[in-house]
């Protein structure tokens, strides 16, 4: 079975229904590419890291219900405009910007893993305030 | 809060808004330089990772973090100092310094009452170790081998006559196994001979490749010590003294002990054995 059909009858089981998304091109496909869907709640994405995901960075602006976005080996072409404000564990390793989308409020966020990303230049005050945010709410 | 091996951070900025922060791992982050006071006053901090900050030189100048539970300074090279402590924190199980920058450890150490293992080996610009070190009421392990400079003990000065401390006698603490490992020291007489009077609750003590020349008579203030080693001191000359509870002494390749030294050893081997056979009916 080639790539194109396994992703297609994955894919089929998956859209709408289900609340977590594994595997990879499974994600790529229903997440980065067309648009998220509101019922997923948990995504664990681990890639090749030497092929770059292109993408606008609107994709998570409609999983409301997303509570656990894991990024462990995967390079985008940009980081997300958007990420949902139910966000309870955040880890991106190798975080594509220097700092989190501006209009970004992770008052529910507990963890929060960026290792390794290159591009956090220092805390800009943005970052600091949005740190700030997340780390005042109560676990 | 995970952000090890960010390369371009420099800084971490006031965090006084953050106080349920509770874990901060920022190892290999090797281009920061500067940790914001605020980082020292943390109430629910309970894990400090640091390790491989190979920039960093500054830390809050003082701290009170009474739910911390580790802190680890590995290899932060161009760190010298470390801050006051300036409240009990009786969380603080693990303290790492090794082979940090450090020059001197702050004599309100002693505050961290419930320290059981501090590790500050390969520190070569540590020159003193403050005497509170030796008060620590839980500390089992003081990992201080290759400790190249290591050569006077601060004393505080409302410091308590060291007496010695009620649990040395108390059965339950005579089993704990306590250690300490100067292994690749210099150990200077006048160091060891402060030093050992101390060491009266220590079950082990590691001296093996140490510069050592003169073993004190003070010794003997080590009732606790069962196992001392010092091999390969080979500019080892004189042992003044034996502690009383010694069960194992190994001395293999010192090779410039006087004849007197050898004959005391001798001696007290010939006693030990007397008395085993003694016990055992053997004679």
């Amino acid at each position: 079975m080639g790539w194109g059909m396994r992703i297609a009858t994955t894919c089929n089981h998956l859209t709408g229904q289900i609340t977590m998304l594994y595997n990879h091109w499974c994600i790529l496909f229903c997440v980065f590419c067309l648009k998220g869907s509101d019922k997923t709640e948990i995504i664990v994405l681990n890639l090749l890291k030497d092929k770059e995901v292109q993408w606008f960075g609107n994709a998570l602006k409609n999983m409301e219900n997303l509570k656990m976005l894991v990024i462990e080996k995967a390079r985008f072409s940009s980081a997300p405009n958007h990420l949902p404000k139910n966000l309870i564990v955040l880890k991106w390793r190798d975080y594509p910007e220097s700092s989190l989308p501006v209009h970004y409020n992770p008052k529910k966020l507990v963890i929060l893993d960026l290792s390794d990303s290159i591009g956090l230049f220092t805390f800009g005050d943005q970052m600091i305030m949005v740190l700030i945010f997340c780390l005042m709410c109560e676990f | 809060m995970k952000l090890s091996r960010c390369q371009s951070l420099k800084k971490v900025p006031d965090m006084s808004g953050a106080p349920n922060l509770k874990k901060l791992h920022l190892d290999s982050c090797k281009s920061l330089v500067e940790v914001h006071d605020s980082i020292g006053f943390l109430e629910k901090l309970e894990d400090l990772n640091l390790n491989y900050c190979t920039r960093l030189r500054i830390l809050p100048y003082g701290i009170n973090l009474p739910s911390l539970k580790i802190m680890s300074l590995r290899n932060c090279t161009t760190l010298e100092n470390f801050p006051e402590i300036l409240g009990k924190m009786e969380n603080i199980t693990y303290l790492v310094f090794s082979n940090s920058g450090i020059c001197e450890l702050p004599f309100s150490i002693g505050l961290l009452v419930e320290l059981v293992n501090l590790t500050i080996d390969r520190c070569n610009k540590l020159l003193e170790l403050p005497s509170s070190i030796f008060m620590l009421p839980k500390l089992e392990t003081l990992e201080a081998y290759c400790c190249k400079g290591l050569a006077r003990i601060k004393k505080g000065k409302d410091q308590v006559p060291e007496t010695l401390p009620s649990d040395v006698r108390n059965a339950s603490s005579r089993f704990v196994h306590k250690d300490v490992d100067l292994s690749f020291c210099y150990l200077p007489y006048e160091f060891l001979a402060t030093l050992l009077p101390c060491l009266h609750y220590v079950t082990d003590i590691s001296l093996d490749y140490s510069s050592i020349r003169i073993l004190p008579s003070c010794i003997n203030a080590c009732y606790s010590l069962k196992k001392l080693t010092m091999k390969n001191c080979t500019e080892l000359r004189e042992i003044r003294g034996l502690p009383p509870n010694i069960k194992h002494l190994s001395a293999i390749n010192c090779e410039s002990l006087t004849s007197q030294s050898k004959e005391m050893l001798l001696n007290q081997v010939y006693n030990i054995f007397h008395r085993f056979s003694w016990s055992f009916g053997i004679k």
